[in-house]
């Protein structure tokens, strides 16, 4: 025992400390209702009355913590109901109290040794877990199938096997709410709620009690029965008398053979046959409800990808009005550039500007008259210039330079027939015979009154027979 | 009679490994050796 005061060890019988002298027999009295708590926890443990014993050594934590000896059985008794992590949290405060010769060292080594084991362990809680939920959440079936795995992981899972009973008895099948409250008394014999269920279900909450005073009785008769010098054993009727076969125990045989051959056939097959069908129905109850699970899942799924598609829709849409909204603000920009530039007398700068303005994209009327006057008086005159530059080009051989000028002035006028009867001729002069047709043509088909109708068909007309 | 619904609520989720740190906390209240000291301390 350590003193209060100083802290250093002393002996538990002295009413003094041995090291500063200091009265400490209150603390010791103390420490002795602890230890008493602890003793009484022990009696209950061998008799498995768990519960009994969680008391008694709360009672005795509360009174001295710094009992690890009560602590480390505390946390023995919760693993032994599945509670592995209130366990562990013990065993982790009794060694920061006692870091030397604590048994909850032994105990922590083995519960962490295996890491793969406590992974298994978190994972069944999980389980035990989301069958709470899923039996708070009224999906009972659900809650019983994973119940069921729970306790097959950890069958001393007391909880797991309560809370199985219970929705077995809301669902009315006691006789396996009683099976399970029979297995949840093993472990712990006089869990009140285990007691309040079996006598809900109007069972002898003791029986167990009295199954295991029959089972210890029978056990030390075996031993008697072992131990004895002579064996004792209870002889049956004789079925040979004389040597030969008693009529009547053999017929009493036959009887028995029969009725033991009816009742596998007529009770225990059905009975299996069920047994089956339950199971199989839980199973598709269980998939069922997995399959449900996936399709809502991917019915949201499929909502979200729609969702999102509308919005990149009209976040398109959006940026498309933007970005003409933009072009507009530039094509203005130009427009009142070109003006400007027309109206000081720069016509052919002017024209180079507003010939790239696509005028019907204005709203403005007023825009779109003073774009119309500036086109009327300045395109055609620029075209045609254009084309005679183009012409002086051709003539000068130098082809590239009078195609380039001839395709500025039909930019300017697309209607001007000597600039594409000149286009015809410059590209066959140069060797482009098949572009040079495609000029002739457009002249012959669209420009009958021309001046230039004649020659171009009979340029038409020596490309073709070529 | 047995309340279903008021039975299920009894029922609480058990503490998971990584709710250990909590659950030691929890665990871990002052005792009555503590409160002696306290008092002992408070008459010196």
């Amino acid at each position: 025992m350590r003193c209060p005061y100083c802290g250093k060890e002393t002996t538990f019988r002295r009413k003094v400390c041995s090291s500063c002298n200091a009265d400490i027999s209150r603390y010791r009295k103390i420490v002795s209702i602890s230890n008493k708590y602890y003793n009484d926890a022990i009696y209950k443990a061998r008799v498995r009355d768990l519960s009994g014993a969680i008391v008694s050594l709360k009672n005795s934590l509360q009174v001295n913590k710094l009992n690890t000896n009560a602590r480390n059985l505390l946390g023995l008794i919760y693993l032994e109901l599945g509670e592995t992590v209130l366990a562990l949290s013990q065993w982790v405060i009794s060694k920061n109290y006692q870091d030397e010769n604590n048994r909850a060292d032994y105990y922590l080594k083995i519960v962490q040794s295996n890491a793969s084991q406590l992974s298994e362990i978190n994972a069944n809680i999980k389980k035990f877990n989301y069958a709470l939920s899923q039996a708070n959440a009224g999906n009972f079936d659900v809650a019983i199938l994973q119940l069921k795995k729970v306790i097959s992981a950890e069958p001393r899972y007391l909880k797991a096997h309560q809370l199985l009973a219970l929705l077995y008895m809301q669902k009315g099948d006691n006789e396996k709410a009683a099976r399970g409250l029979r297995k949840a008394q093993q472990i712990d014999i006089s869990n009140t709620t285990t007691l309040r269920y079996l006598a809900e279900l109007g069972l002898n909450p003791s029986a167990v009690k009295v199954e295991r005073e029959i089972a210890k009785r029978n056990q030390i008769k075996g031993q008697e029965l072992e131990n004895a010098e002579e064996p004792q054993f209870a002889s049956p009727g004789p079925i040979l008398r004389d040597g030969k076969i008693n009529k009547w125990s053999f017929i009493y045989l036959c009887i028995g053979l029969a009725i033991g051959f009816l009742s596998v056939v007529f009770l225990v097959l059905p009975n299996r046959e069920n047994a089956i069908v339950r199971e199989y129905n839980a199973e598709a109850v269980e998939m069922a409800e997995e399959q449900s699970n996936l399709l809502s899942q991917i019915q949201t799924l499929e909502n979200d990808k729609d969702n999102l598609n509308t919005k990149i829709s009209e976040l398109n849409d959006e940026i498309k009005t933007l970005q003409e909204a933009a072009l507009d603000v530039v094509a203005f920009n130009k427009f009142l550039k070109g003006v400007n530039l027309y109206i000081s007398g720069e016509e052919e700068e002017a024209a180079a500007l507003l010939i790239e303005v696509n005028i019907d994209k204005f709203d403005s009327k007023q825009a779109k008259a003073v774009y119309t006057i500036i086109a009327d008086n300045c395109f055609d005159k620029i075209s045609k210039n254009k084309t005679r530059e183009g012409y002086r080009s051709y003539l000068n051989r130098r082809y590239p330079e009078a195609i380039s000028t001839l395709k500025e002035a039909l930019k300017y006028n697309k209607d001007n027939d000597q600039a594409i009867y000149y286009m015809g001729l410059a590209l066959e002069t140069s060797g482009n015979k098949d572009k040079a047709m495609e000029y002739y043509t457009k002249l012959v088909d669209n420009y009958v009154t021309s001046s230039y109708y004649k020659v171009a068909q009979n340029h038409l007309n020596a490309l073709t027979v070529e | 009679m047995l309340n279903f619904e008021e039975e299920l609520k009894k029922f609480q989720p058990s503490p998971e490994v990584d709710e250990l740190e909590d659950t030691i906390d929890r665990e871990n209240s002052a005792d009555v050796t503590e409160l002696l000291k306290e008092i002992l301390n408070n008459r010196n």
